[in-house]
């Protein structure tokens, strides 16, 4: 269920070999109009749909959830919603940009709903009941789990827009371009966004990392 | 390179992305920089935090799950029964007519199909429902955005009078919503403020939700749904005399769910409405309906919010909100309607921003708005697009703020603005400042 990959922490180092160059184009989605069509219509065009985004929608929002079984959940919760609200969405033509939209808010409201609640635990027992695979043992559903769940705490020290663009950026593998996109924005102040965000919370990890 | 100059390349980390080729002199500079150097490390760490260490690998069936969950919709959707309400003059003579034509094959089909094997029959259920004057249901688990309580009251001739649904959990927190007299008032708890609407697209809206739940609706449904041979329903008589009747539907086309009707053997009416997904081979419960009480006088006090004394109050039936529309397009309005809010922040007019704001009263504006958005300047507004989830135009816009001595810039992630309900040709902002 779990293969590791930490694509930025090359970066860390200052020196980027070939093979991570190649590994992040294979999985770096291509220009948000990887569909050029207006909002399917049909279950069919819907599967042809699919084919584009499912996966990487899984990706990121198993990123942010700490869980690919809640992050199905929900791109599927979000495919299903898209398909119910299709006729009300003709006229858009930037699909890719809004399902990561609606994925993000849906990913906020599984979060929301965690609050108070022992996530963790819950978490641990969702991955185990879901994947009993030979690759996946609790432990490991538990530490990705309590590392989305770190990630999710430093980002919210951060305003609401800088946290999103940073999401996106590192959880979504998007592009400057297509962050704007789906923010809605121009691609300076989404460089502006990933900019001072990142710098704030270089601070805060160091100030951490020094007490 | 001078440590700026590397600063300035950490800061760039994560807009240059993974692929950045890094200048041969920023590794020489972090060689005899301790206080780069250290930085250098704060950013290898904050990446790690954000990243997870291991990757996910998607289910192998996933496609065909969501397939399977969007065929299943398309399914529900095109044979839901048709919502048609009271207001359209053109539909209700099609609809009295389309009563009619049920009744009388209901009468015919339990004339000429006479169960011979079964005492009960779905038309005992319609003839059951048919005497139906109030309901009070309760819905579990719990879920994002849907209701959990309903109370629905009916004139005599069997039209919705009153109705109270109450949403636990909401974009807006846990609301209430009351209909009554033609008025929709609405309680966001979390929030403190109450609003009373009278727009009959919000009352349809209400309506059409309540048909979710609605046992007339779904048992006629029903009905129709097996005479067509869309559905299978599986009838199992009760065992001992004080046994339940269960209706056990499912359909060819949506196989991952089944619902479980439980029928009262006494009055007939539904009791139960459990709604099954299939998970990892097994039917797993995803939901219930309760119907509490039929018939039973519903206390005036249900109808009636407790928003208390000192709640805000937003009657939208007597107060003009907004500004109108005249002559501009739809957009131009928009973007009149985001200047002249913020121009009413920064000279501190509280009651005009109130009333671009859905008519908050301006001690409402002060409070919420005037403590930490202290707009100094517009610095711009741009093209309104059209946002589907809220049926507005989102306006995007920059804001100068003060705060404490120091000015920012902010961009709030609407406004969003549209059309006043019942006041047609004016236009507010709904929210997202």
């Amino acid at each position: 269920m779990w293969k590791v990959r930490r694509k930025w922490q090359h970066m860390g180092a200052f020196s980027i070999g070939r093979e991570v160059k190649e590994a992040v184009h294979a999985v770096t989605p291509e220009a948000m109009d990887a569909w050029p069509g207006g909002w399917p219509q049909s279950a069919g065009e819907f599967e042809r749909l699919a084919d584009v985004y499912l996966e990487r929608l899984v990706i990121y929002a198993s990123r942010r959830l700490g869980s690919v079984h809640d992050a199905e959940d929900a791109v599927q919760d979000v495919f299903v919603r898209a398909f119910m609200i299709r006729r009300k969405c003709e006229g858009i033509s930037q699909v890719g940009a809004y399902l990561y939209r609606m994925t993000s808010n849906a990913c906020t409201d599984v979060l929301r709903k965690r609050k108070g609640r022992k996530a963790l635990l819950s978490l641990m027992e969702a991955d185990g009941e879901s994947a009993p695979s030979s690759q996946s043992s609790p432990s490991e559903a538990l530490r990705v789990a309590e590392e989305a769940s770190r990630a999710e705490q430093l980002l919210q020290h951060l305003p609401q827009a800088q946290a999103e663009a940073i999401r996106l950026r590192v959880f979504g593998e998007l592009d400057l371009n297509e962050i704007a996109e789906v923010t809605e924005c121009s691609t300076n102040t989404v460089n502006s966004r990933l900019r001072y965000g990142f710098r704030k919370l270089r601070r805060i990890v160091a100030k951490e990392w020094k007490s | 390179m001078n440590c700026r100059q590397v600063q300035e390349c950490l800061d760039d980390l994560l807009s240059a992305g993974p692929g950045h080729a890094v200048e041969p002199n920023v590794t020489e500079h972090l060689a005899h920089c301790a206080r780069c150097q250290r930085e250098h490390e704060a950013a290898i760490r904050t990446l790690a935090l954000l990243q997870p260490s291991v990757e996910a690998e998607t289910s192998t069936n996933l496609k065909e799950r969501v397939m399977k969950a969007i065929e299943a919709a398309e399914y529900e959707e095109s044979h839901k029964p048709e919502r048609i309400w009271f207001g359209a003059k053109v539909w209700k003579p099609m609809f009295v007519a389309g009563l009619a034509a049920v009744f009388a094959l209901v009468v015919a089909a339990s004339i000429l199909f006479k169960p011979s094997d079964r005492v009960y029959a779905i038309e005992q259920t319609i003839e059951a429902n048919r005497s139906l004057r109030s309901i009070h249901m309760k819905m579990t688990p719990e879920k994002f955005g849907s209701v959990d309580e309903v109370w629905a009251q009916f004139d005599e001739n069997g039209e919705l009078e009153n109705l109270r649904m109450n949403f636990p959990d909401t974009e807006d927190g846990p609301k209430d919503v009351v209909w009554e007299n033609g008025k929709a008032e609405v309680w966001f708890k979390a929030k403190g403020s109450a609003v009373v609407v009278k727009e009959p697209r919000l009352l349809e809206r209400m309506k059409m939700s309540y048909g979710d739940f609605d046992p007339k609706r779904i048992v006629e449904g029903l009905y129709r749904s097996r005479a067509d041979k869309r559905v299978r329903v599986d009838v199992v008589e009760p065992q001992t005399r004080d046994g339940e009747i269960t209706l056990t539907v499912t359909v060819d086309a949506a196989p991952n769910r089944q619902d479980v009707y439980t029928v009262s053997p006494e009055t007939k009416l539904l009791e139960r409405h459990e709604v099954y997904r299939l998970r990892d081979g097994n039917y797993e419960l995803d939901g219930s309906t309760e119907y509490l009480e039929y018939n039973e006088p519903i206390d005036p006090v249900v109808f009636t919010l407790e928003a208390p004394a000192d709640a805000m109050r937003i009657d939208q039936t007597v107060q003009e909100i907004g500004i109108a529309q005249g002559d501009l397009s739809d957009k131009e309005i928009a973007v009149k309607v985001v200047r002249e809010f913020f121009e009413a922040l920064i000279a501190k007019d509280y009651a005009k921003a109130g009333q671009l704001l859905e008519g908050m009263p301006a001690n409402k504006v002060e409070e919420f708005l005037g403590g930490w958005l202290n707009v100094v300047r517009i610095v711009s507004i741009g093209e309104p697009t059209p946002y589907a989830p809220n049926e507005s135009l989102r306006v995007p816009c920059k804001v100068e703020v003060e705060s404490d001595g120091k000015t920012s810039i902010m961009e709030p992630h609407g406004p969003f603005v549209r059309q006043v309900y019942q006041q047609p040709g004016r236009w507010d902002i709904c929210g997202g400042i």
